[in-house]
């Protein structure tokens, strides 16, 4: 019904909800924005790591392959010179058969010591039958006529040395390696051959003592893929078969090279160097064991890798903190605009209290003023006239009361508003003057304006609030003041851009026990049951308010029985001096 | 003071005393009041003397069924009544309040408690009489 009534307080709980999920959905996109950004750093961090570590390892196995690369020509340069040796041997021994075959006599050469002692297990030479005949040491003879290096000799005469696989010597009893030549027929024909059987152990010696660290291999393979000799920690194992190996593989385009493999023989992953003798049909490889190469490599990485996790740890951690935090703000937040909510509701709600209350009481004390207004002008009795305008002074009194404390209650709730406007002063002053002249008349008091000459035409204020504290300070004068004057004084104080109105009086003054309590509500001289002047106490209170809520200060000074002045100053705005 | 033609005043208040109110304080004055309790009831009334319209109208704002507010922009919106005097007769005394009548269209607004001069005046504010 009420048309004051501010209409949107009742709405305003649920638009708050609503208020409040839309603002818990615009923070979500941060939450997953610094989620996306934690999860951007963590694959950063390890695709970085992940990438260097792939360099680095390649860059060890670089270093690696060229190691054994180093290691390989060292060895092929070794086994060819010890091959040479072995072959000048059996070019000697073949050159003499041919030339002086009736003179023909091995032992000879072990008697001149013309053979290096130890290196060769056996020298012999086998007829075309294949039965052996001569030998250093002398051993018993066998047939080898079943051995490959004969058979291979029988079926065409090369020219060339061959290098059997590891053998069980028949005549020695030991594993060798059969370097073996043809012997000729002065026609050409085929006249048996030439056999240097060396102990693999020679090589097998040789490779330990450039051994290339725990895990490492090195071999010598023949061309037909079979291991002549061959070095490892765990074995010397000979005669394995290789041709399924990538080593062979890799010989088709190139006769030397390096690769990766896990070994046929023994499992173990190694990166080999590899080198096919040039004029002989062995193969030298080096194996380096990857896992001991790149124990360093492997070190360094286990680091970074701890590294990285713990890293992405912080990261996580970083990121679970900053969004606990950022939730914890999100509520504080929610709570505070709540709050802030709240107080306006409470706010509305008691300005719309009083705004009812104004009301309420306004309409009968309509009926009380208006009626006994018209009574008093036309009573028949003047008893009768005389008892309405008691009633309706008794209604002002009361209206007055009404509207102060509803003032109070506005200032207090903080609903008091500031409707500044240019403001004549001069004009305003007068006017206040005039309402109280006919009171001051009648009680024979000097009621005067003194003005500062320097007043500014106009000023710049709250018209109807500056009246309320003037009127206020005025009637309290003359209230308290039986004979004497109240004077209202207006001046500029430049320095503080200040206006400052006082007003004094020859009045009862003040006593010294009441002074600190003049501006408290309900406060008069002597206790309220008694005293003897009107009033209900609120009107200084109320003019600290407005002066207070107009950006000045209120004060006093009195003397009992002498009288009071009260003064109160404004910021002096838009005024400037009058010429 | 001149004898002149009586003006009509329709006064429009829910509140039986308070709509009284008027016609007692202008008794001594030339102006022959009629009362409304209800929004409906004031305009009936305003439509069945077309042959003796009336000068004025004061409208209680805060009534039950219609309020004041909506009646105003009735007679506003009418041709045959836009024309009339629409004083808003209201207890709200807020400036913010005071504004939102004013802003309905009303002539003047005149605040209760009323006395005689504040009556005159929002009822003829250019000839503003004195209390005889």
């Amino acid at each position: 019904m009420s048309i004051d009534s501010p209409s949107d307080s009742p709405s305003s709980s649920t638009t708050s909800g609503a208020a409040a999920d839309g603002y818990s959905a615009r923070l979500r996109p941060h939450f997953r924005g610094i989620w996306v950004i934690a999860a951007t750093l963590c694959v950063a961090v390890w695709g970085g790591v992940a990438f260097y570590l792939d360099f680095d390892q390649k860059a060890s196995l670089h270093v690696v392959a060229d190691q054994a690369e180093i290691h390989a020509k060292l060895l092929e340069e070794h086994t060819a010179r010890t091959i040479r040796v072995l072959d000048q041997t059996t070019l000697f021994i073949k050159s003499d058969f041919e030339h002086e075959r009736a003179h023909f006599d091995l032992q000879r050469y072990a008697r001149t010591g013309i053979f290096l002692d130890n290196f060769f297990n056996l020298i012999a030479t086998a007829d075309e039958t294949g039965q052996t005949r001569q030998m250093i040491p002398p051993l018993p003879t066998s047939n080898i006529k079943d051995r490959a290096h004969f058979a291979i000799h029988v079926a065409e005469d090369s020219g060339k040395l061959f290098v059997s696989k590891p053998l069980l010597g028949r005549s020695s009893g030991k594993w060798s390696l059969q370097f073996t030549r043809r012997l000729n027929k002065p026609d050409g024909s085929f006249g048996g051959i030439i056999v240097c059987s060396l102990d693999p152990g020679y090589f097998t010696e040789f490779y330990k003592s450039v051994s290339l660290g725990a895990g490492s291999e090195t071999a010598l393979i023949g061309t037909d893929g079979i291991i002549r000799a061959r070095r490892s920690d765990t074995s010397n194992e000979i005669g394995q078969d290789l041709r399924d190996s990538i080593l062979f593989d890799q010989l088709k385009s190139s006769p030397t090279g390096t690769y990766q493999e896990t070994s046929l023989v023994d499992n173990t992953r190694r990166t080999y160097a590899y080198r096919r003798l040039q004029h002989y049909p062995v193969i030298v490889a080096v194996g380096i064991n990857e896992r001991v190469a790149l124990a360093e490599f492997e070190q360094h990485s286990t680091l970074m890798l701890g590294l990285c996790a713990v890293i992405t740890l912080l990261i996580l951690a970083a990121t679970a903190a900053l969004h606990r935090s950022l939730l914890a703000q999100e509520q504080i937040n929610t709570a505070l605009e709540q709050n802030v909510r709240d107080a306006q509701d409470s706010a509305d709600l008691k300005t719309e209290f009083i705004a009812r209350i104004s009301h309420e009481l306004r309409t009968p004390l309509t009926g009380i003023l208006g009626f006994s207004e018209y009574l008093k002008d036309h009573a028949k009795d003047p008893d009768d006239g005389n008892t309405a305008n008691i009633i309706h002074q008794s209604g002002k009194h009361l209206l007055a009361l009404v509207n102060t404390t509803l003032d109070l209650a506005k200032i207090e709730s903080g609903q008091m508003t500031l409707d500044e406007e240019s403001v004549n002063l001069l004009e305003l002053l007068e006017n206040a003057i005039a309402l109280h002249s006919a009171t001051a008349t009648n009680t024979g008091l000097d009621l005067h304006l003194d003005l500062d000459p320097n007043l500014p035409k106009f000023i710049f204020t709250d018209r109807t609030k500056l009246m309320q504290v003037l009127i206020n300070l005025l009637s309290n004068a003359i209230k308290f003041t039986t004979y004497g004057f109240v004077h209202l004084r207006v001046q500029v104080v430049p320095a503080d851009h200040k206006i400052q109105f006082s007003v004094s009086d020859s009045g009862i003054g003040i006593p010294q026990q009441q002074q600190h309590c003049v501006f408290d509500r309900f406060r008069q001289l002597d206790n309220f049951i008694t005293r003897r002047q009107g009033g209900s106490g609120l009107g200084l209170a109320l003019a600290k308010d407005i002066v207070d809520f107009m950006g000045g200060e209120i004060w006093f000074e009195s003397k009992p029985e002498l009288g009071s002045t009260f003064f109160f100053t404004l910021p002096l705005k838009h005024g400037g001096f009058s010429e | 003071m001149a004898v002149s033609v009586n003006k009509r005043l329709l006064v429009v208040d829910d509140h039986p005393v308070n709509c009284r109110l008027p016609g007692m304080l202008l008794r001594d004055f030339p102006w022959q009041c009629s009362e409304a309790e209800s929004g409906e009831a004031a305009l009936l009334a305003l439509r069945q003397t077309p042959y003796e319209p009336y000068d004025c109208v004061l409208l209680d704002i805060s009534m039950p069924e219609v309020s004041g507010i909506d009646i105003c922009a009735t007679i506003k919106a009418a041709a045959d009544l836009k024309h009339l005097r629409v004083v808003a007769y209201t207890a709200h005394a807020f400036s913010d309040t005071v504004k939102k009548i004013m802003a309905a269209g009303f002539d003047a607004i005149l605040v209760k408690p009323i006395t005689r001069k504040s009556l005159l005046a929002a009822l003829d504010p250019e000839n503003a009489a004195t209390p005889p």
